[in-house]
This record gives C-alpha cells, sequence and structure tokens, in this order.
C-alpha cells in the first residue's frame, strides 16, 4: 500500500529521522522546562490568591487575579505570537526562553486554578479540627490540608501536563523546529511533497510521550492512595 | 511580606536577565528572516536551511566580513520584521518586488524571474486549459467559479484576491477578471497544505510561484501544473503572470543593500544565479 510504503520511506531515510530526533528534542525541552515553570508559578499565584484578605497581599493579589484572567481568556497561539514579537523581540534572543516563558507562564494559570480546586476540595472540617486541636493556622494547612489536597491535584496536574506538551506544537508558528516543524519539513516540497504520512507519525510521536507520562502519573496517583480504604 | 519581596526579586531578576540579553547581543552578524518551504530557493535539508536564496547571502557575508544567521519565520511576518530591523537586519525568501512592499522596506536589484503557475488534480476536466507557443496553460476565466487555494501574504495571494475583489468603483481601482464569479479565495501557512488540500477534495486548484509548484507535482502523480496567463485580444497575445524576485533590507541600510546589489550583479553576470537554481532543484550536470 502507498501510505505504508511511504512510512516505511520515512523511517528509513536517515535525514527524516534526523529531523524527527531534532523535533522530538525541543518538543521536550520546552514542555519540561515549561512544566517546571508553571508548577513554580502556579503554586505562588494559588497561595497569594488564596491568602488571608490584609492590606499588603491586596495588590498581589489582584495581579493574580489579572494574571489567570488574561491568560485563561486568551487563545495560547496570540500569547505565544506576542511574547515572540512583542515582549522579546530582541536581537538574537534564545527562542527557546521565549517559547518556555510563552507556555509556563500560560501552564502557571492553569495550575494555580487546579491548586486552589485541589485545596477547596478539602473539607472545612479538617481546618477546624487542625486548630481545636492547638496547631497554628499554617501547621494546619501544610500538615493537614495540603497532603490531602495533593491526592486531588495530582490527576488535574497531570491532565493539564498533557496538555502543555501537546499545545507546545504551535512552536512551529514562530519558525521553531519542535516535532510539528520536523512533519512539516518532511512533507514538503522537496522532501515527500505531502504532509499526511509525516503528520500521522508524528502523531505517533505525541501519543508515545502523553502515554509515558500518563503511566508515571498513575504510578505517582497509585502510591499515594496507599493509605486510602476506598 | 516574604512572598512580596520573593515575588519582587523575581520580577527584577527578570528584568536583569532581559538587558543583559539585549547588551550582550550586539554581535557583528546579520540576521535574515526567510520561510525555508520554498525549495529551492530556501529549504530544510535535514535541520539545516539551504537553497539559492542563503549562498547568495553567505556570499555576502564573505563580502562584508560578517556572519549570516538566517532564521525561518513565517512568510507573512517577514515583511513586517524587516522593516522594524529590530529582530532581523533582511528578508530573502523569493520575495517579489510589490509597491505596497517598496513602501516599507528596501529592494535589491531582481535576480529572477518568475511566473505564476496553477496546480490542479490531473484528472479534473472542469479545469479547461489552452495550448500556446510555449505549452499548454491556464488562462485566469478557466479559474471562475472554483475555489483556490494560496500561501498568505505571497504574490499568488495577492493577484488572485485583487482578480476577485477588485472592480473599477472600489479602492482597488480595475477591472478584476472573476469578479462577481463566486470564485473563493482559501489561504494556507504554505504551498505543501495548499497542495494537500487538492487532494482532500478541500479546493479545486492552487496558485504558487512556478519552482515550488514543479516540486510539488514532481512528487505527487495525481497533480498537474501549468502556467497562469492573463487573456489578451487573441489567445497569440495571453501573457504570463511574471514577477521579479529580490531581497529586501530595512530602509536606510545602504551598505547591506550595496553589498547585495554588488554581488547579485556580479552572479547575474556570469550566470551563477541560474547555476545555483539548477543545483538546488537536483538538476545540476
Amino acid at each position: 500500500m502507498d501510505f505504508l510504503s511511504k512510512i516505511i520511506e520515512l523511517f528509513s531515510t536517515e535525514k527524516y529521522m534526523d529531523s524527527i530526533w531534532e523535533g522530538l528534542k525541543l518538543t521536550l525541552t520546552i514542555s519540561i522546562l515549561a512544566a517546571l515553570l508553571g508548577l513554580v508559578l502556579g503554586v505562588i499565584v494559588a497561595l497569594v490568591g488564596m491568602a488571608k484578605d490584609s492590606w499588603a497581599m491586596k495588590l498581589p493579589k489582584l495581579l493574580c487575579k489579572i494574571y489567570i484572567t488574561i491568560i485563561r481568556g486568551t487563545p495560547m497561539a496570540l500569547q505565544l505570537f506576542i511574547m515572540a514579537y512583542v515582549i522579546f523581540a530582541i536581537r538574537g534572543f534564545p527562542l527557546v526562553i521565549t517559547a518556555t516563558i510563552a507556555f509556563g507562564v500560560n501552564s502557571g494559570a492553569y495550575v494555580a486554578e487546579n491548586i486552589r480546586a485541589g485545596i477547596l476540595s478539602v473539607d472545612i472540617g479538617q481546618t477546624e479540627a487542625g486548630r481545636a486541636l492547638g496547631l497554628t493556622g499554617a501547621t494546619t494547612m501544610a500538615k493537614i490540608v495540603i497532603p490531602q489536597a495533593i491526592k486531588n491535584v495530582i490527576p488535574a496536574i497531570g491532565n493539564e501536563l498533557i496538555a502543555l506538551i501537546k499545545e507546545t506544537s504551535i512552536v512551529s508558528m514562530i519558525g521553531m523546529y519542535d516535532l510539528t516543524m520536523a512533519a512539516k519539513i518532511i512533507g514538503s516540497g522537496n522532501n515527500m511533497a505531502s504532509y499526511i504520512v509525516p503528520m500521522a507519525v508524528v502523531a505517533l510521536f505525541y501519543l508515545a510521550i502523553v502515554y509515558l507520562l500518563t503511566f508515571g502519573i498513575k504510578l505517582i496517583e497509585k502510591r499515594l492512595r496507599a493509605g486510602d480504604k476506598r | 511580606m516574604k512572598k512580596i519581596i520573593s515575588l519582587a526579586l523575581a520580577v527584577v531578576m527578570l528584568c536583569c536577565a532581559t538587558i543583559g540579553f539585549a547588551s550582550c547581543a550586539k554581535e557583528e552578524k546579520i540576521i535574515v528572516h526567510t520561510n525555508a518551504f520554498f525549495a529551492p530557493f530556501e529549504y530544510y535539508e535535514g535541520t539545516e536551511i539551504v537553497g539559492v536564496d542563503v549562498e547568495i547571502m553567505n556570499k555576502v557575508g564573505e563580502k562584508l566580513g560578517k556572519k549570516i544567521e538566517f532564521v525561518n519565520v513565517e512568510f507573512s511576518a517577514i515583511i513586517d520584521n524587516v522593516k522594524d530591523g529590530v529582530v532581523c537586519d533582511a528578508g530573502a525568501a523569493g520575495i517579489t518586488i510589490t509597491d505596497a512592499r517598496k513602501e516599507k522596506v528596501d529592494f535589491s536589484v531582481p535576480y529572477y524571474t518568475s511566473v505564476q503557475y496553477v496546480i490542479f488534480k490531473a484528472d479534473d476536466t472542469t479545469l479547461a486549459t489552452k495550448t500556446g507557443a510555449d505549452g499548454e496553460y491556464m488562462v485566469w476565466e478557466a479559474l471562475a467559479g472554483k475555489k483556490i487555494g494560496t500561501q498568505t501574504d505571497t504574490t499568488g495571494w495577492i493577484y488572485t484576491d485583487g482578480e476577485i475583489n477588485a472592480t473599477a468603483d472600489n479602492d482597488y481601482g480595475y477591472d478584476g477578471v472573476l469578479y462577481g464569479t463566486n470564485t473563493e479565495l482559501m489561504t494556507y501557512d504554505n504551498a505543501q497544505l495548499a497542495a494537500d488540500a487538492i487532494g482532500a477534495n478541500m479546493i479545486d486548484a492552487v496558485i504558487i510561484d512556478e519552482l515550488p509548484a514543479q516540486f510539488i507535482v514532481a512528487a505527487n502523480s495525481q497533480y498537474k501544473c501549468v502556467p497562469l496567463y492573463y487573456s489578451g485580444e487573441t489567445d497569440a497575445d495571453d501573457a504570463p503572470v511574471e514577477e521579479q524576485y529580490a531581497i529586501c533590507v530595512t530602509k536606510g541600510n545602504t551598505e547591506l543593500l550595496e553589498a547585495i546589489n554588488a554581488v547579485l550583479n556580479e552572479m547575474m553576470k556570469n550566470g551563477e544565479v541560474e547555476k545555483l537554481v539548477m543545483k538546488h532543484m537536483g538538476l545540476e550536470k
């Protein structure tokens, strides 16, 4: 069959496989760095957003609200475009950093909301019990609420990581050499001159990455739930 | 309070890093924007951008004693990036000289004359072609009522948009051949995506420059391509849709422009441009 023979041709041509490995490297680099940045940012924003109302926290809380509203309310492709062509329109600025910041900032907003939802999901009775036993507010949070919240947050964070990895496919828009760009190059006129086969092959690579990640998350969840009598 | 301080610190650190990058990046390097999906002028060979434009610009770099760095961006972004001159100095992507573009950037001398081609399914009998002295061709009128695909912001797109939307009464100021014929224009990120759209029955024809069209047709036996002509009074007066490629630089960068012109003039005199095109088409003898 034509489709199969073209897949074989793709996998057996060294030039094409070089493209795919190069793209895979960049996709993984951006995904991992952006995920780390997103987690850190998300935790900070969630904690600031949930802090008690006080005079000193007014401005940071407002900033966090604006941040989440803007990031969740605009398309990722436009955020990436603005990062690359407006904010970091500096000669010779490494695009990897631009993309990492763009995706990290985007992911941070979603992670913050996931964490907030996780903390809120812990029954208020748990906090009351902690305080009634004489623990301080901070200790109650750290020793009672957060350990329970983490269990609830992990699936949602996993979801966000998966979405992040797949969303990095738009970096080819600013000319970066990721997996999707590799497919475009392999499919371009001077190579295979058809997008269909390379796009299908690259989709398999994304599937493999996401499957591995899902597997890891399942392991973590299993370990965390080991103490539950469910 | 601690959180506020750490947040403030983070912001300060980010600013410092940004300023640091901005100041250390002022090396002697010429950054050229391109769209590397335009074989033989520029395309990816594995992980490297190569092609006719790359070889021309490398010669310019040698002449000026500066390093040339090619950056791959969307074709529609090149002119505006070169106009701003912040992230790049020049654009080399088989760019056609047009009046609208001339207002934004300075063009070098033209180094290649191209004609517009139409790609369509070889077994599509609804698209009539004519045969002239130079072989088979298609006139704009044959595309009436069809769905036409183009690459965003290329001349194929500009011309087709004009033929479909122009009348003497609106801003265009001339009569478009396809005006009022229900012809639809679709735009794609690159020519290959548009060509795949024919195979997926989304559109009927693609209008794109000659050489990329030939590359696509050579690798896809179900497609066929012929040059696109303006029809004249008689069949003998039909003339191809011609255009000229040039390299563009930020307005006022005369040093670079003069170097490019010198290199191009020299290369055209001894036929080197044609040779490079042949070489990158894989037709070298």
